[in-house]
């Protein structure tokens, strides 16, 4: 491995930019061991989730979702490498301008994983990169197949929370994209099941388990 | 300037006065122990309604005040169980009409944040809220406080609780299992269940009731059960705290108690460089006091609930609440 520089620190993984990876400009991501956890917890999670998102990343290209391309996968390390993505975190371009196009084709892309029966698990803003002009997805290590309409339903639902958190200002406009990016991949009868089982999710009492207790 | 609050969203029928310097000048609690470990709303309800006029008598003689010295009366509107809801509402009601004083509703979960805010003097940290009615991770911003991740089934209290009842061990659940749990250091796996920021517990729950019934001692179901639950909330809100940068984290609710998740926190809290604090356990359950002392910055900033507007709202969510007060955060 050449020179590795560390680009960014996410709440799981480091970062690091690797200039030339056999030719190639890449970053390891390093999922890193968290002191709190006990240490059998902390290996099961970190492997498990460095394998799946290897796993998705490339599996999704297949089906047209631009994911960074997986050059190597190290899982006693928990450390993925991969192509390096040039361009803006979709979260900061978002907070630029609130650009409805580049929602519209995150919706897009999130009903092609969901037709395909994948659900991301973490979409946000901050796990989407925006470049050339094009929505680039990744961060899967939360990802896992899923038939049921709860699965994607809370898919969407975190996507929404994700926006009412970081771009309230614009939050109408922008799940508005949303949903039109998704409808135009699933179909409107497909697109109106998931917003409907998105508010039942959001309707759901916490106290409900209790008073059937 | 002198607020009474009335907390009865679950089974505690609690009061507390407060004044606007922020010192606790009573709080009285009567809780309502359920026979068979689960609340039942209309029982919970009953209790209420029967301790009410000795609770708020004790209060205000613990307090050394008479009624018509209170300056506003506050209850908490919601979220919680309706019918327990409404016999507090009922009576903060009654008392504001008949001394004529203003009525403020309150939301719960607003309460323990605030409350907790004051004991701590924190400004405004990323909260940690787990009780056996609530899980979220929240945090002021713009106007509303913004739910970074909470629970989509089940609470963290309730997940201890209904473990417990099951396994045999007493109510509440919370403190049963952590003595157990402290007598073990053999993990077992158990179902982790992040989703995004958002957490689920229902699946732990079958799961750690199923090594118990094939013979797995109950201390190692304790701790793999609080190792994993405690570490699914760790990573939201280290999530939370990564993503907001705030440089206060606070923990509170009734499994705030809990001296492994305390840990757990202020290893998260350490590592982001954030201040960490644990509300004490007295306001940390659900209290009259933290009703007070929001329904007077309320007031304060001009909030009062007309009679018409006082219904409750047993779902009532934080993040739908306008907390005119901490318009400059
Ligand atoms: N040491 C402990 N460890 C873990 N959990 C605990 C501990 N002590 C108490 N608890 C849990 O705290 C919960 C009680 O919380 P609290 O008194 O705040 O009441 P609540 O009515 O559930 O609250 P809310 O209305 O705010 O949801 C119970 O689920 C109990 O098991
Ligand atoms: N392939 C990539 N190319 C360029 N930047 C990346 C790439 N992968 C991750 N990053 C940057 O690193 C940050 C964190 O990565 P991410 O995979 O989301 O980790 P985490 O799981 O910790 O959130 C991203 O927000 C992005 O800025
Ligand atoms: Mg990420």
């Amino acid at each position: 491995m050449e020179k590795a520089r560390l680009i960014a620190r996410g709440a799981e993984a480091h970062i690091y930019l690797i200039e030339d990876w056999h030719g190639f400009r890449a970053v390891a991501k390093v999922r890193v061991s968290k002191p709190y956890r006990v240490r059998e917890l902390d290996t099961i999670i970190r492997a498990r989730r460095t394998k799946l998102e290897a796993y998705f990343l490339y599996k999704v290209k297949r089906y047209g979702v631009p994911t960074p391309t997986v050059l190597h996968v190290d899982l006693h390390n928990a450390t993925i490498i991969m192509e390096y993505v040039e361009g803006i975190l979709l979260r900061e371009h978002l907070l630029r301008t609130p650009d409805e196009d580049a929602v519209e084709q995150l919706g897009s892309l999130a009903a092609l994983l969901h037709t395909h029966s994948i659900v991301h698990g973490d979409l946000t803003t901050s796990n989407a990169i925006f470049s050339d002009e094009q929505v680039v997805l990744f961060d899967f290590g939360l990802a896992k197949s899923a038939v049921t309409v709860e699965d994607f339903g809370v898919d969407v639902l975190l996507f929404k929370r994700s926006l009412l958190s970081v771009h309230f200002k614009y939050f109408n406009e922008l799940f508005e994209a949303f949903i039109r990016g998704y409808q135009r991949v699933a179909g409107k009868n497909r697109t109106n099941t998931v917003l409907k089982k998105v508010s039942e999710i959001e309707r759901r009492g916490r106290y409900v388990s209790r008073e059937l207790r | 300037m002198i607020c009474l609050g009335i907390e009865s969203s679950a089974n505690d029928f609690s009061v507390g006065i407060v004044d606007s310097n922020g010192h606790v000048l009573s709080l009285v609690t009567s809780s309502y122990i359920p026979p068979k470990g689960g609340i039942h709303p209309r029982e919970a309800a009953r209790h209420h309604a029967q301790s009410a006029p000795t609770i708020l008598r004790r209060a205000l003689e613990e307090a050394s005040i008479s009624i018509k010295e209170v300056d506003v009366i506050a209850f908490t509107q919601g979220p919680g169980l309706g019918p327990a809801l409404r016999t507090g509402a009922t009576v903060a009601r009654t008392l504001a009409a008949y001394f004529n004083k203003p009525l403020v509703g309150v939301n719960h979960c607003v309460a323990h944040v605030e409350i907790g805010c004051l004991l701590l003097n924190m400004k405004n940290p990323l909260t940690v809220y787990v009780s056996g009615g609530n899980s979220l991770i929240t945090r002021f911003e713009e106007g509303f406080f913004r739910v970074y991740g909470e629970t989509l089934d089940i609470a963290l209290g309730n997940l201890l609780d209904s473990f417990a009842q099951r396994a045999g061990l007493p109510f509440p659940g919370g403190p049963a299992v952590e003595r157990l749990a402290k007598r073990s250091q053999r993990y077992i796996e158990l179902p982790y269940t992040v989703k995004g920021m958002d957490l689920s517990f229902s699946g732990l729950l079958t799961h750690a009731l199923r090594l118990l019934k094939q013979g797995v001692p109950i201390e190692d179901v304790c701790y793999s059960l609080q190792e994993t639950a405690f570490a699914m909330v760790c990573e939201v809100a280290e999530r939370a705290l990564a993503h907001t940068r705030s440089d206060e984290l606070m923990l509170t609710g009734g499994v705030a108690a809990n001296q492994r998740l305390q840990e757990m926190l202020a290893a998260v809290a350490k590592e982001h460089g954030a201040r960490f604090g644990v509300v004490d356990r007295r306001f940390a359950v659900d209290n009259g006091a933290m009703i007070a002392w929001t329904g007077l910055l309320a007031y304060q900033s001009g909030a009062v609930t007309p009679i018409r507007d006082s219904l409750v709202k047993p779902r009532w969510r934080i993040d739908q609440v306008p907390i005119p007060w901490r318009k400059h955060a």
